[in-house]
């Protein structure tokens, strides 16, 4: 059954489309992140799930349940802000309690329940702080102990660890991880970071302008790009023009080659989309065995990473950027040499814009 | 270049003679008025040796009680009413999109801006009006401690009302969120979470309130009518039949009472941001 579930969800401010027309299943659960630039409307996404704003069209469901114009006190959610939106006036055991208290449980049992969140984010120590003699990650654990021990059925998380360095912010990755697997609640989780996103979630949705761009699992998502955005929002890639015939076969310069996809009937030019780390390198004229792609170019410039290097490496079709690891028995090729490009067909892909 | 140096020290010199030609301009008054709040003499004007003898006196002043206890009543009664209506304008301002929001937002400084006697002017046209239409139903009403009452919450409200605006604008609307997000009805995130934390501003207005209601000669003297002299209005009668020692103690007195009030005030109003806990 889908946790979360966004049936052509749109929220207009004014004249202003923040979320466009957007479809998501969210399965029990599930880790689920929404990843996408600043402004393209993921804080909005996750506010209206949490009952903060109201869809201006379309239908919300959490557990199976429509919840239309629920106000936030009564949708089994809980939200995890980005600045934490720890109360002041209260300490740590005050505000971890607050919630169960306004479910009218009673105090001792609250009190208790409390306790056992708190000592499950490490901060049994600190029952007794005011959230500004915490330190930002100290706060963060609190805000993550407040919301869960509601047992909510899903777990908002706006961009929860942005505003820490990026040592407790690795380590805040793996203990958020490793809390989602223990507790079993489904997370949703707001990111723009593209690595948090690959590293943590079950699925990401790729969000641009509003519009909810592809939702796939991380290797789908970072091998198997759909949209342009996506595979240029992610990581480092090739994006280069090849030429489709009649007959549907698709050339990169002069060059045939084979893609994970068919091209789409009909279209005259394709972009092609290509990992620098999935590309090999050999002396030219060297042949290499099974269905590898293979075209020659010539080596234009080389830089030096440390773990690698980089080339650009100019063929027909114009030029590709590739990363080999630095091994020590690795060629290593010098610029004006010429060379021998392959890749396996898997790792082109054909994109939408 | 050394003349224009020479010329900025002359121009710094002026300055900070002129700050203490200033603080001297707004103590000196403060100073003869306590000093011969404790003159031994009944004439003003002559130094008569120390005494505490007039404050006593004022105690004993039937027409002062009498004052200071309307001006107490009326104190209390628009300190309480414009503390609450005051800080419900002011959340209906920082929190709700409605109709006109800007306009009352705007208008909520108009009687902190517009004189005390345009102000006292139109409570008793005002009055005058709201007494006829009254009056054309049977009973009659005057002139009054309850109408020097309403005019002070009227401006009292406005008061209130930049205040706690001021403290709601530093709240981080998260926090409201947050409350509802964990099953707080509005009520509720408002009472447990808005309340406290606004409350300081809450009570550095109600403590402005009370300051200018305790202190306001000009409109409580329009509005007032038989019976209903409140102290500075008694002062300011009893100053026309001339200055005498027993009101350089009641002004003293007040001068006191306001400063408290006043300084409370602003403390309470500081950043919370620079507060330890
Ligand atoms: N209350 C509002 N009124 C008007 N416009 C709004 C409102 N809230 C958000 N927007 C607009 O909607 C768009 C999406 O905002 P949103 O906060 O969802 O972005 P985001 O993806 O969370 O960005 P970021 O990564 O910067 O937090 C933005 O252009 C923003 O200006
Ligand atoms: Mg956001």
């Amino acid at each position: 059954m889908a946790a979360v579930e966004l049936e052509a969800v749109t929220k207009r401010f004014d004249n202003f489309v923040a979320v466009d027309n957007i479809d998501l299943e969210i399965s029990d659960g599930e880790f689920f992140s929404l990843l996408g630039p600043s402004g393209c409307g993921k804080t909005t996404t996750l506010r209206m799930i949490a009952g903060f704003e109201f869809p201006t069209a379309g239908r919300l469901s959490i557990g199976g349940r429509e919840i239309g114009l629920d106000p936030p006190n009564k949708r089994p959610v809980n939200t995890v802000f980005q600045n934490y939106a720890l109360f002041p006036h209260m300490n740590v055991l005050e505000n971890v309690m607050f919630g169960l208290l306004m479910q009218k449980v009673p105090k001792d049992q609250a009190r208790d329940a409390a306790a056992k969140a708190i000592n499950s984010v490490k901060l049994e120590a600190l029952l007794n702080r005011k959230p500004n003699q915490l330190s930002g990650g100290q706060q963060q654990r609190v805000a993550l102990a407040r919301a869960l021990v509601n047992e909510p059925k899903v777990l908002l998380l706006d961009e929860p660890l942005g505003a820490l360095d990026l040592k407790l912010r690795q380590e805040m990755q793996s203990e958020l991880k490793s809390l989602h697997s223990e507790v079993g609640i489904t997370f949703v989780y707001v990111t723009h970071d593209q690595e948090e996103a690959l590293t943590m979630s079950d699925r990401i949705g790729v969000m641009s302008e509003g519009k909810l761009l592809q939702v796939d699992d991380p290797t789908r998502i970072y091998e198997h790009p759909a949209k342009r955005f996506v595979a240029d929002f992610i990581g480092e890639i090739n994006l280069i023009e090849g030429s489709v015939d009649s007959s549907g076969t698709v050339r990169l310069g002069d060059e045939v080659i084979a893609c994970a996809s068919p091209a789409p009937s009909g279209s005259q030019s394709v972009t092609i989309a290509l990992r620098p780390e999935s590309i090999d390198l050999t002396v030219e004229n060297e042949r290499i065995g099974g269905a590898m792609n293979q075209i020659p170019g010539i080596v234009a410039r080389r830089t030096y990473f440390g773990d690698s290097h980089s080339y650009d490496i100019e063929t027909s079709g114009g030029t590709l950027s590739i990363r080999r690891d630095n091994r020590p028995l690795n060629t290593i090729f010098d610029p004006g040499q010429p060379v021998t490009v392959s890749w396996h067909p898997d790792a082109s892909n054909l994109l939408e814009d | 270049m050394s003349q224009t140096l020479r010329t900025g020290k002359w121009i710094d010199r002026f300055l900070r003679l002129n700050a203490w030609l200033i603080f001297a301009f707004f103590y000196i008054p403060i100073f003869v008025l306590v000093i011969f709040s404790f003159n031994g003499s009944s004439r003003v004007t002559v130094w008569g040796g120390f005494s505490t003898r007039w404050y006593p006196a004022v105690f004993e002043n039937q027409q002062i009680l009498s004052a200071l206890k309307n001006s107490l009543i009326v104190a209390g009664i628009s300190t309480v009413v414009s503390t609450i209506l005051g800080t419900s304008v002011a959340i209906a301002i920082d929190r709700y999109r409605f109709k006109g929001r800007k306009a009352l937002d705007g208008a909520i400084y108009l009687p902190v801006i517009i004189p005390d006697v345009t102000m006292a002017v139109m409570m008793l046209a005002f009055f005058a009006q709201v007494f006829r239409l009254i009056d054309s139903f049977g009973p009659r009403f005057q002139l009054g401690i309850y109408t020097i009452a309403i005019s002070h919450i009227a401006f009292n409200i406005s008061f209130v009302a930049v205040v706690v605006k001021a403290r709601l604008g530093q709240l981080d609307p998260s926090l409201e969120e947050a409350a509802r997000d964990l099953y707080a009805s509005g009520w509720l995130a408002f009472r447990r979470v808005t309340l406290p934390l606004i409350l300081p501003g809450v009570l550095a207005g109600a403590l402005l309130a009370l300051a200018l209601s305790l202190d306001d000669v000009v409109i409580s003297g329009f509005v007032n009518g038989s019976g209903g002299t409140t102290l500075p209005v008694y002062v300011f009668g009893a100053i026309r039949r001339g200055v005498s020692p027993e009101l350089n103690a009641i002004s003293t007195l007040m001068l006191l009472a306001s400063t408290v009030l006043v300084l409370t005030s602003l403390f309470l109003q500081r950043d919370p941001k620079s507060k330890q806990p």
